[in-house]
């Protein structure tokens, strides 16, 4: 129950999504240049 | 309320002197970290390297770091702000990542251009800052021109610096547009790298904490990559990790990486990235200075490179400057408790004690004793330097022992300056 609230509060986060977004974003650029 | 008061009221070393001295010793140390890892010179590629010099951030974490907090602080620490655990091991991908990319950028378009696309990684983390923190908000207009017009500055300078270091013949790839593009994602990630700093350090957590996690997300995505980018388990890596000679190389430079980290974690806590970022960028003028007094490479350089060099690092002091004068008003550091607060109301944490700890104040229950597996720990990531130490190999490259004297002598009084002022204003919080 703890993990998933914290979950929930992580991914409610806005601020989470920015940094997530630009690694994810990294990642594809890893992918696409390798 | 009451907290916030003390906090004002308190003697000494300013917060922000405290930041600008963590921001310029992590230069220090950033900087000098390039030098043991000039001294493996056989072929590996640049997975291999990132790989056990990344080994070696992690295993010295768990050196001397272990002395000033102990794992009982650092998991108490820890366990108190549980989602800061995600954004740590985030932090630790995104500089994995864009260290990788940053790999493939030189090698399409060379460091002529990928050096000034990253670099700019300090303009994106001022405006995240600005933008998720409310960083200069209700700053004044000079404050704000010393900020801004210091962190282009030291950009600046960080290019002409890195320019002064190019030579003709250097072997460039045929992707010039993935290469250019590899640079800028480098550049946005780490400048976005910033942000789980800040969100750490408005929480109240302590960095030696957020290291502890940050290493960890390093190092696994660093093996991550190495395993899906260069070869799987026939990487050069693995190989290079029995090559005894030459990983205390690496390992070294991981060592000095995880200080000047350290230092400038210390800042973006007592800063912000804004002002914190751009002041452990003055690393290129560091790196440079090993590079040019101790290993020679500007001895061939003409007047137009030795220009650059002087112009650069006048430069970037002035950055330097700029920034470090740009103290907060009390009415942007009103406006940062908005933040604080933000973060209280949605993690669920004790408004007070955030603000301490933001400020470099615990409570006295979080002084728990050093235990006996600390100092296990201490030994045995100690023992891995020593063991790998006497087997390191020196190779036959021109040095000169003078000048090693005297960079060796300032990044030890740095890290006297930097230690004695953490230890005297905060204890290390």
């Amino acid at each position: 129950m703890s993990f998933s609230r914290e979950v929930k509060k992580i991914v409610g986060d806005s601020h989470f999504w920015v940094p997530f977004s630009v690694l994810l974003i990294g990642i594809a650029l890893l992918v696409a240049l390798s | 309320m009451s907290v916030e008061v003390t906090m004002m009221q308190k003697k000494g070393l300013s917060l922000h002197g405290l930041g600008v001295i963590c921001g310029l010793t992590a230069g220090v140390w950033l900087g000098a970290a390039e030098a043991p890892t000039k001294l493996v010179t056989a072929g590996y590629s640049p997975f291999a390297i990132s790989l056990c010099m990344v080994a070696g951030v992690f295993t010295a974490r768990w050196t001397f770091p272990t002395l000033l907090k102990g794992t009982g602080y650092v998991f108490t620490d820890l366990f108190e702000r549980k989602h800061l655990i995600v954004w740590a091991l985030l932090a630790g991908a995104l500089w994995a990542v864009a260290n990788t990319l940053t790999v493939f950028a030189i090698r399409e378009v060379g460091l002529a251009v990928a050096f000034p696309l990253w670099n700019m990684n300090s303009l994106i983390g001022l405006f995240w800052g600005r933008v998720l923190f409310c960083e200069l908000k209700g700053a004044s207009a000079k404050n704000i021109g010393k900020v801004v017009v210091g962190a282009v500055c030291i950009v600046i300078a960080a290019v002409m610096l890195g320019f002064s270091t190019l030579h003709d013949g250097m072997a460039l790839g045929h992707k010039p547009l993935s290469g250019i593009i590899a640079a800028i994602g480098a550049s946005l990630m780490w400048g976005t790298m910033y942000v789980p700093y800040r969100k750490a350090y408005l929480s109240g957590m302590n960095p030696l904490s957020f290291v502890t996690v940050f290493t960890v997300g390093e190092l696994g995505t660093v093996l991550a990559l190495t395993l899906m980018l260069d070869g799987g388990w026939h990487s050069s890596a693995f190989q290079l990790l029995h090559v005894r000679g030459a990983v205390f190389w690496l390992f070294l430079g991981g060592f000095m990486w995880v200080i000047g980290d350290l230092f400038q974690q210390f800042a973006t806590k007592y800063l912000g990235i804004g002002r914190g970022i751009p002041l452990s960028n003055t690393n290129q003028l560091w790196g440079l200075a090993w590079g040019a007094l101790v290993f020679g490479e500007l001895a061939t350089a003409d007047h137009a490179h030795e220009l650059l060099v002087v112009a650069g690092s006048i430069v970037m002091i002035l950055g330097a400057l700029a920034i470090g004068t740009a103290v907060a008003s009390a009415r942007e550091k009103s406006l940062t408790i908005e933040a604080v607060l933000r973060e209280c109301k949605l993690y669920g944490l004790d408004h007070d004690r955030t603000i301490a700890s933001m400020d470099g104040d615990e409570f006295s229950d979080r002084g728990e004793p050093r235990r006996w597996w600390d100092y296990a720990i201490l030994a045995a990531a100690t023992g891995v330097f020593v063991w790998l130490g006497v087997r390191a190999v020196v190779p036959p490259l021109t040095m000169d022992d003078r000048w090693i004297s005297v960079l060796g002598g300032v990044l030890l009084l740095s890290l006297i300056a930097g230690t004695w002022s953490l230890w005297r204003r905060t204890r290390f919080a």
